[in-house]
């Protein structure tokens, strides 16, 4: 079987830089996370976000011995855990979050092993020889156990200030002659949770200081800063993008993919190269979809293409979209009324222009354009659309028809090609006629925003415990899992969400029966997804 | 000539004044609560080595844990006593002859060289990046899933090798008074306590593939490596079963 892996949570830090297919894009963040300046990454789900904060980590640490910049990658994606907006615990489980990846990491690289007043302040209290887990690291842990409901007072007194922590970190640097300490944060900001979102831009902005470079990357769709982080001044704001209309562009998609292939689909992407380029056309520059829209074709064959397209941009990708709404319910209506948009007004008239086009010998037309007038509602339901995938914003303040200014997205191609009765027949006239500048304009007034107007605001206000307590009932068939993983958990009857997530090692280890080491990338597998699931 | 009266030689009083001084500072010792605190935690940590040492007392190397358990003893002896020169001797033994044991149990040759007397035990190999237990190889080889995690207990062994070593060797900063120093005294056991951490890592990424299951049968010893390594991924559910990772 051919197992392609969908996830860099999957991936060893040594296969991660096997795989790593250096695009001019891909080179150009993976320095820049690497350098001094502040950076903030954003890119919708499976763009290569984690993969390129990896590589920048590994590439920071093969580097060590001569730049001594020490690399701590961290991930916050537990943060739907805490089932809290709670400033005050947020700020805490944040910096404790950091306290405790500086001191895992400066452990990995062997530097901690006298104790010094820096690390006991990072730690919370003195740490043991072995630095076994620390007192901060179990009070991120408690505070990740709000979703149990069983939740004790917890001392927060222990987390070090921002300032304390800076002072430890210079501290640290000086003891250990370390250049500066490079932070990596991934899934940085809840989408759903603006408190979050400010308390943690709040943090970005604070922490900064000539020993502490804060990188994170978030999903698109990320807005509220908090008052004193200035999103042009206090970051370099990076949007994860490969170019469709890159020349390159097909051949970087295929690298990625000959990567991770065996020899008998490195076989099929020699001999079905125009059905594999219309499949890395369709995923519009999202490796995680490409593989596996592959994983649905794996033969290439025309048919297998048709359904892999039909069955997964038209319904795989709008399923994962509504889910958003049956868990965040204050954003239902957004999150329908997106998903009307996109397939019942935009996509429609697109397949009408561009039909028209192809028999005229135009150009065809893969972008929309929106007013900057448009009502606030449909900026917001535009953003769930980026950040599910479906659209990615390709130019701000661009000018349109009668010299109006808006901003442009680039529609999924995969959404467009669906539309098809045969994708492998039509998509690559399509694609290859394409032009940016040819767009679906949507005026401030179009009629189609008018239906928002009756959805009342305080609509868009979501609990977050709530929202969770919904997610962790749901079945573990919502989970981005392969069947065979499925069919084990529920053997084991770990049906629900909140089941895998109690679940001890020994007994998805069991659930597998597969051997310690490859039920252990399961049970990563099976984490990540169900993290994933949570964030939104 | 000196002559011998029943109670022994003339100058045996000298070396009974020696053994009075040691009786006083051991007293003293004893009654201070924080060494006593620190003390009990250290003999606890030996009692843990000698039970994870007892399982694999059938094996070639394991007269070299005795030995090595029997030096931290005399260790704990000698810095109750304030005979720090020697504490420090001792304990550095401790942590060499232990990482020797480990070593040799992978190279057997090696082993049997140095029991024939054709072999000398020198940390510089025992502590090497390519040869050494402490080196990412040696955990590729017997605990992949731990290679990661080896470079922390490299430089906490050399570290305390190396502190232990000042004393072996007499540098300055490590003479004073031979009288209690409360300061010396905690220096001996953080690095008392850092030499067991190193041993019990590198004695678990040894044997584990060999007799976790022993291992996880054994209640004490089951809960020794949890408490010690449990934090690593995996860990947990690999020591309670006894299947290497």
């Amino acid at each position: 079987m051919t197992d392609l892996l969908f996830r860099t949570e999957d991936l060893a830090a040594d296969e991660i830089r096997a795989l790593f297919v250096e695009t001019g894009i891909d080179r150009k963040v993976v320095d820049v996370l690497k350098g001094r300046q502040p950076v903030v990454l954003v890119g919708s789900r499976g763009v290569g976000k984690s993969f390129l904060l990896k590589v920048a980590s590994g590439e920071l640490k093969a580097n060590f011995e001569e730049d001594r910049v020490l690399p701590v990658y961290l991930s916050l994606v537990k943060s739907s855990l805490l089932a809290t907006d709670d400033s005050k615990k947020l700020n805490a489980w944040i910096l404790s979050k950091i306290s405790s990846a500086i001191i895992r990491s400066a452990k990995k690289f062997g530097l901690l092993d006298k104790s010094s007043a820096a690390l006991t302040m990072l730690a919370g209290g003195k740490p043991t020889a072995s630095i076994g887990v620390t007192k901060i690291e179990q009070l991120a842990d408690a505070l990740e156990s709000g979703w149990k409901d069983e939740i004790d007072e917890l001392d927060l007194t222990i987390v070090p200030s921002v300032e304390d922590l800076k002072e430890a970190v210079s501290e640290l640097c000086e003891d250990l002659n370390i250049a500066r300490i490079s932070v990596l944060v991934d899934e940085a900001a809840h989408i759903f949770v603006p408190e979050q979102q400010r308390v943690f831009f709040t943090l970005f902005r604070d922490l900064r200081s000539p020993k502490l470079t804060m990188n994170a990357a978030v999903y698109p769709g990320v807005t509220h800063y908090g008052e004193s982080f200035q999103p042009v001044h206090d970051a370099e704001f990076i949007t994860l993008d490969r170019d469709i209309w890159s020349p390159d562009y097909v051949s970087n998609m295929k690298a990625m993919v000959e990567g991770q292939a065996e020899p008998r689909l490195l076989k099929i992407l020699r001999d079905k190269g125009e059905n594999f380029t219309i499949l890395a056309y369709a995923c519009s520059g999202n490796p995680r979809l490409l593989l596996k829209s592959i994983a649905r074709a794996p033969n290439l064959s025309t048919a297998e293409l048709n359904s892999a397209i039909r069955e997964f941009y038209r319904d795989q990708i709008w399923s994962e979209h509504s889910q958003l709404a049956s868990v965040y319910l204050g954003h239902r209506e957004l999150v329908d009324w997106g998903r009307r948009f996109i397939e019942s007004t935009a996509l429609l008239l697109m397949k009408v222009r561009n039909d028209a086009a192809l028999t005229s010998g135009g150009r065809t037309s893969l972008a929309i354009w929106v007013h900057r007038d448009a009502p606030k509602r449909a900026v917001q339901a535009l953003r769930i659309l980026q950040y599910s995938g479906v659209l990615k914003e390709y130019g701000l303040g661009i000018k349109a028809s009668r010299g109006e200014v808006g901003t442009r997205f680039a529609v999924n191609v995969g959404c467009v090609l669906a539309f098809e009765s045969s994708p492998a027949q039509s998509a690559l006239g399509i694609v290859r006629a394409s032009d940016p500048r040819r767009m679906v304009e949507f005026g401030g007034n179009h009629d189609v925003f008018h239906s928002l107007n009756f959805i009342p605001s305080s609509q868009e206000q979501t609990s977050v415990s709530d929202a969770l307590k919904r997610k962790l009932s749901t079945s573990i068939r919502e989970l981005d899992l392969t069947e065979w993983q499925k069919e084990k958990l529920e053997e084991l009857s770990l049906t629900k969400v909140k089941d895998v997530l109690a679940a001890t090692d020994g007994r998805l280890q069991q659930a597998y029966y597969v051997g310690p080491a490859r039920s252990r990338q399961m049970k990563n597998a099976a984490e990540a997804s169900v993290m994933e699931f949570l964030s939104g | 000539m000196t002559s011998a009266s029943s109670d022994g030689p003339a100058f045996k009083a000298q070396y009974q004044a020696v053994l009075d001084s040691r009786q006083g500072q051991f007293e003293k010792h004893f009654v201070d609560a924080t060494l006593v605190s620190l003390h009990q935690a250290a003999h606890s940590r030996l009692l843990d080595v000698e039970k994870l040492y007892s399982k694999v007392s059938g094996r070639r190397e394991a007269q070299i844990f005795d030995l090595a358990t029997s030096l931290f003893a005399d260790g704990l002896c000698q810095i109750a006593c304030a005979n720090y020169r020697l504490a420090f001797y001792c304990l550095r033994s401790f942590l060499e002859l232990s990482s020797a044991a480990i070593k040799f149990s992978g190279h057997e040759l090696e082993l049997r060289q140095w029991q024939q007397g054709g072999r000398d035990i020198l940390w510089g190999a025992l502590n090497n990046d390519e040869t050494g237990v402490y080196s990412a190889i040696f955990t590729s080889a017997f605990y992949p899933a731990l290679k990661k995690e080896t470079k922390h207990y490299s430089g906490l062994a050399a570290r305390t090798y190396r502190e232990c070593s000042e004393y072996v060797h007499g540098n300055p900063k490590t003479h004073g008074s031979n009288e209690i120093e409360i300061e010396r005294s905690k220096s001996w056991f953080e690095l008392a306590d850092a030499a067991v951490t190193c041993i019990i890592f590198i004695f678990f990424v040894r044997y584990h593939s060999e007799v976790g299951a022993s291992f996880a049968s054994d209640v004490d010893v089951s809960s020794i490596l949890q408490s010690e390594l449990g934090h690593f991924e995996g860990l947990t559910s690999a020591i309670e079963s006894g299947v290497t990772l």
